[in-house]
């Protein structure tokens, strides 16, 4: 009897599935092959592209993309897949050594993983390398020669710097500077870049002078106005930085000499003996940081408050020297909550000058439409010009209102009248009740006790307004 | 000469007739204009994408239509006898076999400016008519023309002696050993370091590397892309030696094609 064809097929499939069951029972990831095929060297790889090699790195990218888009929350619970995403890295970079697309993208990408920000930065690096090749430079199996520097390099290198300073959190300065001066290589690399370097110099190098030296340059080069200014402001605070361990010493001075913080400027610089052993202590730390071992005073900003196209000096000092606020105001010692704060005064003036300016403003306004009469109330002063008027400044001293001559005005910045509040970015102190019985009785004088150092100064808003 | 551009025109005719033609050239439209749909998916690599992806399908179906029609162009004519009328006209062997050369070439080189045309409408839509690009994607275009010339002289040196099939492989790995030359001179670079340059293993491989063509002496796709030129260009005059190499060996084949077909009966 001749068996039907629809139980032979019936018999067929079952017999298939039950085979296809026990293979995938026993199906195992092969690692070895699979590892083989996915570490593939360069060579293989351009082999097999057969002359189409740019093609199979911009699908690599692309790949590479779409990989790094369903998988990078995965980079650091899987390793393997963070290795198979950095193998596509060199695939596309490895075929197309000039393309700064796929260079830029991985360089992005691997920071994603905790591992990849040291991976990041070396092909980075080495994109940078590839794309400075010259005809005149001798090829080497990882850099062929070309005809020209690609102009893009500066972006890649750029990318470098960015991730040895940000994501490597600068770790190893001598990365930064490195990244950022293959990209100052290139005509077309913008002016920030050198900005950035000079920042990672500072934090390279203790001698304020080297990054300095790179903002006055950029200050230099620059014709717009905003630039100009933003370079302005980092010497400022470069300098102001270098001032502020000049003071730290002289304080520290007055302390071992008589016991208790000062509370003046006058009293720190009236006194031979204490500037004395501050400039000695400066001079030490400047002999370490000078390859020739020779000594130098902080930089003074001998141009304060410098014109749009106005050129800008920075000498460094020399005893009996005194620092000159930077930002043209005067050093002083306030006493805040009870404590010595040093501070430079000259970005609380500068503003209380534009506060007052836009006041002057709302005040002009007011006048026009009340036929030049001073406002009674400045609530309606504030509702009818939209003006807003403070209580105090950022030292907590209050704003007035000379209702006669029709103006505001701040008190002094003096170090008699020191201000209630603290400053910008501290915190203000709340006093506890003494414990019964520790309280001075009447009649008696309180002992000075000794003091801490003050508190170190946080950086000025314009600091923090222009930092990263 | 007039009997080689009579048959060469007539091949050309015929050609453009084969619906494999069109096939090809339809695949290439469509994979040409998907390159505008690929190159989204790039980030800001879209138009490296649609410049590598162009050149590349411009080379690949070239070569394409000189390993299907190419390789049949001669067993055709011998299989259906036509050959016999050709022959009997007075036309000689090697007449026939340039005719069926040119033909082919220019039945390629037609194929190649059809996908250049839609190649460059792509690129102006994607990047613009104000652009250095065109010249230098023409450069990348012109030296294919003449990769074009060797793989369509090996093509008919195969298609003289041998089967459609057996043309067509031996065609493919020809093209693929062209674009290995580079790699192979590494190699040879390497082995003379260890062993010396006359060493005898190292004079067999520059022996076989001399018997290649040279194809990625005219593989300017990776760099043109970047703007670039290839570093030898910048010796010599332009790609005079690229050139030279390529017509030098087109007229070295084509000559083996004339005696191996002289030499065949039918």
């Amino acid at each position: 009897m001749r068996p039907k064809p629809a139980l032979l097929a019936l018999v067929l499939i079952v017999l298939y599935v039950a085979t296809q069951v026990l293979v995938w029972r026993q199906q195992k990831y092969d690692y070895v092959n699979n590892y083989m095929f996915e570490y593939t060297t360069p060579r293989m790889r351009k082999f097999l592209s057969a002359g189409h090699d740019a093609l199979l790195s911009n699908l690599s990218l692309i790949r590479g993309i779409q990989f790094y888009g369903m998988n990078y929350p995965l980079f650091d619970k899987k390793p393997t897949m963070y290795e198979q995403f950095k193998n596509l890295s060199d695939a596309a970079t490895q075929l197309d050594p000039r393309s700064t697309e796929a260079f830029r993208f991985w360089g992005f990408a691997m920071t994603s993983a905790e591992r990849g920000d040291v991976d990041s930065y070396r092909l980075l690096m080495a994109g940078t390398e590839n794309l400075s090749a010259t005809q005149d430079l001798p090829p080497t199996p990882r850099r062929p020669a070309y005809g020209a520097v690609q102009t893009s390099v500066w972006k890649v290198a750029k990318d470098a710097g960015y991730v040895a300073q940000y994501e490597l959190k600068n770790a190893t300065p001598q990365w930064t500077v490195d990244a950022y001066e293959a990209a100052l290589k290139s005509k077309e690399c913008p002016e920030f870049v050198r900005r950035l370097k000079a920042l990672a110099i500072a934090k390279m190098f203790p001698d304020p002078m080297i990054p300095i030296s790179e903002m006055l340059v950029a200050y230099n080069q620059s014709n717009n106005e905003a630039i100009r200014e933003l370079n302005l402001g980092h010497i400022q605070r470069l300098i102001a930085e270098q001032h502020k361990k000049f003071w730290d010493f002289a304080q520290a001075a007055y302390i071992d000499i008589h016991g208790a913080s000062p509370t003046r400027i006058a009293q720190l610089t009236g006194d031979i003996q204490i500037m004395k052993s501050a400039v000695d202590a400066y001079y030490d730390v400047s002999r370490e940081w000078n390859d020739e071992g020779t000594p130098q005073l902080f930089p003074n900003l001998t141009t304060l408050n410098p014109g749009p196209n106005d050129p800008i000096e920075v000498e460094v000092a020399r005893p009996p020297q005194l620092p000159i606020d930077p930002y043209g105001g005067e050093y002083s010692i306030l006493e805040i909550d009870g404590k010595p704060n040093l501070l430079a005064t000259g970005p609380y003036l500068d503003e209380r000058e534009s506060y007052l300016a836009a006041l002057e403003q709302g005040l002009a306004t007011y006048k026009e439409k009340h036929d030049g009469a001073c406002p009674d109330d400045l609530s309606l002063f504030t509702e009818e010009t939209g003006a807003v008027v403070a209580e105090a400044d950022g030292l907590g001293y209050p704003l007035y209102f000379d209702f006669e001559n029709c103006r505001f005005w701040f008190p002094e910045i003096s170090e008699e009248d020191a201000p209630p509040l603290p400053p910008y970015g501290q915190e203000p102190v709340v006093e506890e009740e003494p414990l019964p019985g520790l309280l001075p009785e009447e009649g008696e004088a309180e002992e000075p006790t000794p003091d801490l150092l003050p508190e170190a100064i946080d950086s000025t808003p314009e600091q923090e307004a222009e930092s990263p | 000469m007039t009997e080689i551009i009579t048959i060469g025109l007539n091949t050309f005719r015929e050609a453009i007739r084969n619906k494999i033609l069109y096939i090809i050239l339809l695949f290439a439209v469509l994979l040409i204009a998907s390159s505008i749909f690929l190159s989204t998916l790039a980030l800001d690599a879209a138009i490296p994408v649609i410049k590598n992806l162009g050149l590349s399908a411009i080379n690949v179906f070239g070569l394409l239509v000189a390993m299907f029609i190419g390789v049949s162009l001669i067993p055709q004519e011998v299989e259906s006898k036509t050959i016999y009328m050709i022959v009997s006209q007075g036309v000689a062997r090697w007449q026939f076999v340039l005719g069926k050369f040119l033909g082919l070439l220019l039945t390629v080189y037609a194929m190649v400016a059809l996908m250049s045309l839609l190649f460059f409408g792509v690129l102006l839509a994607m990047v613009g008519p104000h652009d250095d690009t065109y010249l230098w994607m023409l450069k990348a275009i012109f030296m294919q023309l003449f990769e074009m010339l060797i793989i369509v002289s090996v093509a008919i040196l195969f298609s003289s002696f041998s089967t459609p099939i057996l043309s067509a492989m031996l065609t493919l790995i020809v093209y693929i050993i062209g674009n290995m030359t580079n790699d192979f001179w590494d190699f040879i670079r390497l082995e003379s370091e260890k062993v010396g340059a006359y060493a005898p293993n190292v004079l067999f491989y520059k022996f076989i590397w001399s018997l290649c063509p040279h194809l990625d002496m005219l593989n300017l796709k990776k760099v043109v892309v970047h703007f670039e030129e290839l570093p030898a260009s910048l010796t010599y005059f332009p790609y005079g030696v690229a050139i030279s190499h390529a017509v030098v060996y087109a007229a070295v084949v084509l000559g083996l094609s004339c005696v191996a077909f002289s030499k065949r009966d039918f």
